[in-house]
């Protein structure tokens, strides 16, 4: 079973978009379920585009279904995220939408990934990370 | 009797006077009911057929624009897959890509000059547009994976720090 992590920066990327539901995102925890549930690993890991990749540390670009609006996954979201495959985790890191109010034409250099993955390995190491089950988790949980 | 004669001709004078009169007038109202017809005519005509010729091409295009976005959803899909794994063909197709996109861009400024025709397909433009979106993220995509980021000494080092402990 795959552990599901997430760092402040993601939880302050969603909070950002589901501020005001007339912005219509507020379907994304449920679309980033709906994507990835019934999947193991090394499917997450081949669906998405692979940015990076350390060893067994891949850095990947996921593509998200909004559920809100007919755009398919080209004006969906995109979540950026880490996954182990030999330990089974997968850290979500930060998650834009590609259209509307709080659109984001594409995650760059100045989005400083290195930023992302010392967030992740500090709250991990603190133990300030959220952990979570994918199944069971809602919008609440992150607002 | 004279009397009689001359206001007789005066008379009749008067009457050949009056039909006459009648008869242009006649003439006139005839002749303006008619112009009056060819100049309905020809406004129906210019607005009409002008209009559904000019709807009917809208319709070809937005048929025509719809088509070329699913062209390009089906490219954006193959180069998704593609560009994960092919290093090499994905950077030497980088060019080609980026003068596909100026293209579609330019497609997309001239549907907006033109306001009567952008009024009618604004919706296939904006699926155009979400399309030609996903394509200068994979240009961009591919920039930042085998070019930008294999270079980043910063990342390479918080990816190493991680590693041990994720």
């Amino acid at each position: 079973m795959i552990e599901y992590l997430c760092t402040s920066d993601f939880i302050r990327s969603i909070n950002n978009l589901t501020r005001k539901p007339k912005y219509q995102y507020n379907s994304c925890i449920k679309d980033i379920k709906d994507e990835l549930k019934e999947k193991n690993i090394t499917q997450i890991i081949d669906s998405a585009f692979l940015l990076y990749q350390n060893m067994e540390l891949h850095v990947l670009k996921i593509r998200i279904k909004k559920s809100e609006q007919r755009v398919g996954k080209s004006g969906g979201y995109r979540l950026i995220a880490a996954a182990n495959n030999k330990t089974n985790r997968i850290a979500f890191l930060q998650i834009y939408p590609k259209t509307g109010r709080f659109k984001k034409e594409d995650f760059d250099k100045d989005d400083e990934l290195d930023k992302h993955l010392e967030t992740l390995q500090k709250e991990i190491e603190t133990n300030s990370i959220m952990k979570f089950n994918l199944s069971d988790v809602e919008l609440g949980d992150f607002i | 009797m004279n009397f009689w004669i001359n206001l007789n001709g005066s008379f009749t004078l008067y009457l050949f006077k009056k039909e006459v009169r009648n008869y242009i007038m006649q003439v006139i109202d005839e002749k303006i009911n008619r112009v009056k017809e060819s100049t309905d005519d020809l406004m129906q005509e210019t607005f009409e057929e002008t209009a559904n010729n000019f709807l009917d091409q809208a319709n070809d295009f937005k048929g025509s624009l719809y088509s070329l976005a699913e062209k390009f959803n089906s490219l954006n899909e193959d180069l998704f897959s593609y560009t994960n794994q092919e290093k090499e063909d994905s950077l030497k197709n980088l060019d080609k890509l980026k003068s596909l996109l100026s293209n579609a861009n330019e497609l997309i400024a001239r549907v907006k000059r033109n306001r009567a025709l952008y009024s009618i397909v604004k919706s296939e433009l904006r699926v155009f547009r979400v399309e030609t979106s996903q394509l200068n993220e994979i240009i961009h995509d591919i920039k930042l994976k085998y070019i930008d980021l294999p270079n980043d000494k910063k990342l390479r080092e918080a990816a190493n720090k991680l590693k041990s402990q994720f």
